[in-house]
């Protein structure tokens, strides 16, 4: 299994093409602005199609964990990281799936506020990809 | 806020028994494929409620599994070619407790006398090619192909994990909580012949002195992968009485699931399981609730997993789990009179044998027999979870 985004899969590719341009975009209802995620062919309260707006990159880390074993291939390289469910500040009740960064393990917890930054990734035999990860906000 | 929903069943108490109970040999990587293993718990069930293969007019297995047994394999195996009734609905994880409402149908509907649901696996044997097994779905899976999987949000131990930080933060629970649990549940392998861990014993200084593979959880708190599989079968309560085994009879069933299904990222209490929209229902229709309950199996995939749905079931209040297990509560020769909640008596996914719940049902089976290896006092009433991450079932049996 190769991990690369698919810059032509219709649902997600915006995400990844704001990504590779550093912005953290998802998709809202153009009539009520609210998050729709994950992505869908259109608004499930009002069928419009969706629109893509950036957000702020503020959130809060609903959860965490540091992987420390090689539990998947692909992510060998990568050890130890740490995965995290961020909860964005836009609508704290939409999680995207992401990294933290550029901390130590044990200054990690749960609801800490953190702010997003791009960083490249490559897992495994994968090509390079930008991706929005984050950072704890120094408080 | 809810977060999920409860699925509606019209009362089946009482209308299914289950009249006869298999297993196969269950091992690590064995070279056996997953119909055989099948077949075999299957033959084994059969003889068990003192049928034969033409008796069993009815089939049921996990329309999920693109290798189940189904009714072509039965005729295949056993040589017959009678009618056979048909459901996919059935196999393990959520599907072992709710099997037994499409057989309650066919049963009323007079489609079919006698059914059995099978579940088997060959993942220890077919792990090294990675085809199949419990990865392979989610990887599939477009949203979490793209969404989750590039962040290194993926396999199942790292959602498990992560929920794991979750439940300790809001409520305290601990590593060595987690390893009470898991080494109650070892201790009940060790006693149990069939268990594929059977001969090794695990403290809870050895598993605290264990690193982890995904804060906080250790290999110890992550379930087995395994070959067997086991089946059961299904039939009136008044046609049971006149077979073999002494009749176990379904009480309730319940079932829920998550908004956003399948996707338990987006779960909105992360430190709760869809149990807790399965259980009420199921104890509903039984007419009894969790302090009823003499023995539970609950589907421990992960050690987590299990300890929420302790809690989401009514055991003990929300966020308690942790302090609930500890000294040994989840122990079988501990029963509700003495304070106990014997709890997955066979060793469960993370000591016995990863087969997703369906030894779980057949372990729950022999209790209510009075036939279990670590046999609960007086048990007359059993509760099976199962739990495939963004829904859980619930099963309640009573010796009958
Ligand atoms: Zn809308």
């Amino acid at each position: 299994m190769t991990i690369t985004p698919d810059m032509q899969a219709q649902l997600t590719a915006p995400f990844w093409r704001a990504a590779a341009q550093g912005r953290l975009e998802l998709p809202c209802c153009p009539s009520s602005g609210k998050l729709v995620w994950y992505p869908q062919q259109s608004c499930p309260d009002c069928g419009e199609d969706l629109l893509w707006r950036e957000l702020s990159g503020r959130g809060t880390v609903a959860a965490f964990t540091v992987v420390r074993r090689p539990l998947f291939p692909e992510y060998a390289d990568w050890l130890p990281f740490i995965p995290a469910l961020i909860a964005l500040e836009e609508d704290p009740s939409v999680r995207l799936v992401s990294q933290l960064v550029d901390c130590q393990a044990e200054d990690v917890a749960c609801d800490l506020p953190v702010q997003v930054t791009f960083r490249k990734l490559k897992a495994g035999s994968g090509e390079l990809y930008q991706a929005p990860l984050f950072l704890l906000q120094k408080s | 806020m809810s977060w999920g929903k409860s699925t509606h069943f019209n009362s089946i108490r009482g209308a299914v028994a289950i009249a006869g109970i298999g297993e196969s040999e269950y091992s690590g990587p064995s070279g056996r494929d997953s119909k055989t293993i099948a077949a075999q718990a299957i033959e084994r069930a059969i003889s068990d409620a003192g049928l034969s293969p033409s008796d069993i007019d009815g089939v049921m297995y996990s329309g999920m599994m693109p290798e189940a047994f189904t009714g072509e394999d039965f005729h295949q195996h056993f040589g017959t070619s009678h009618q056979l009734w048909e459901s996919t609905e059935g196999g393990g994880m959520v599907w072992a407790a709710t099997a037994a409402y499409q057989a309650a149908e066919a049963l009323r509907r007079g489609e079919a006398k006698y059914i059995v649901n099978s579940f088997a696996v060959d993942w220890a044997t077919r792990r090294p090619q990675m085809a199949g097994g419990p990865g392979a779905w989610h990887a599939s899976e477009l949203i979490k192909a793209q969404l989750e999987i590039p962040f290194g949000w993926f396999p199942q131990p790292i959602y498990f994990a992560t929920f794991a930080s979750r439940h300790m933060h809001e409520y305290g629970t601990t590593a060595a909580q987690l390893g009470e649990l898991v080494t109650t549940f070892r201790a009940h392998a060790n006693r149990h012949p069939d268990a594929i861990m059977r001969d090794k014993e695990l403290s809870l200084d050895d598993y605290l002195a264990r690193p982890t593979l995904a804060d906080p959880l250790r290999i110890e708190d992550c379930c087995l992968i395994s070959d067997g599989g086991g089946a059961f079968i299904m039939t009136t309560v008044e046609r049971a009485r006149d077979l073999a085994q002494k009749p176990v009879i379904v009480e309730g069933i319940g079932h829920g699931i998550i908004d956003n299904a399948p996707y338990i990222s987006q779960q909105q209490d992360l430190s709760s399981t869809p149990q807790g929209f399965a259980a009420p229902g199921a104890f509903n229709m039984a007419g009894v609730q969790a302090s009823d309950i003499d023995v539970l199996g609950v589907y421990d995939c992960f050690s987590i997993t299990a300890l929420m749905q302790i809690e989401d079931m009514g055991f003990c209040a929300k966020g308690e789990g942790g302090a609930f297990v500890e000294g040994g509560r989840l122990r079988y020769d501990r029963p509700r009179a003495s304070g106990g909640l014997p709890t997955n008596t066979h060793g469960g996914l993370l000591s016995h044998a990863y087969v997703l719940g369906i030894a779980h049902v057949i372990e729950l089976v022999k209790q209510l027999r009075g036939k279990a290896i670590n046999q609960v006092d007086a048990a007359e009433l059993a509760a099976y979870a199962g739990f495939t991450a963004d829904e859980s079932s619930t099963l309640i049996l009573s010796r009958g």
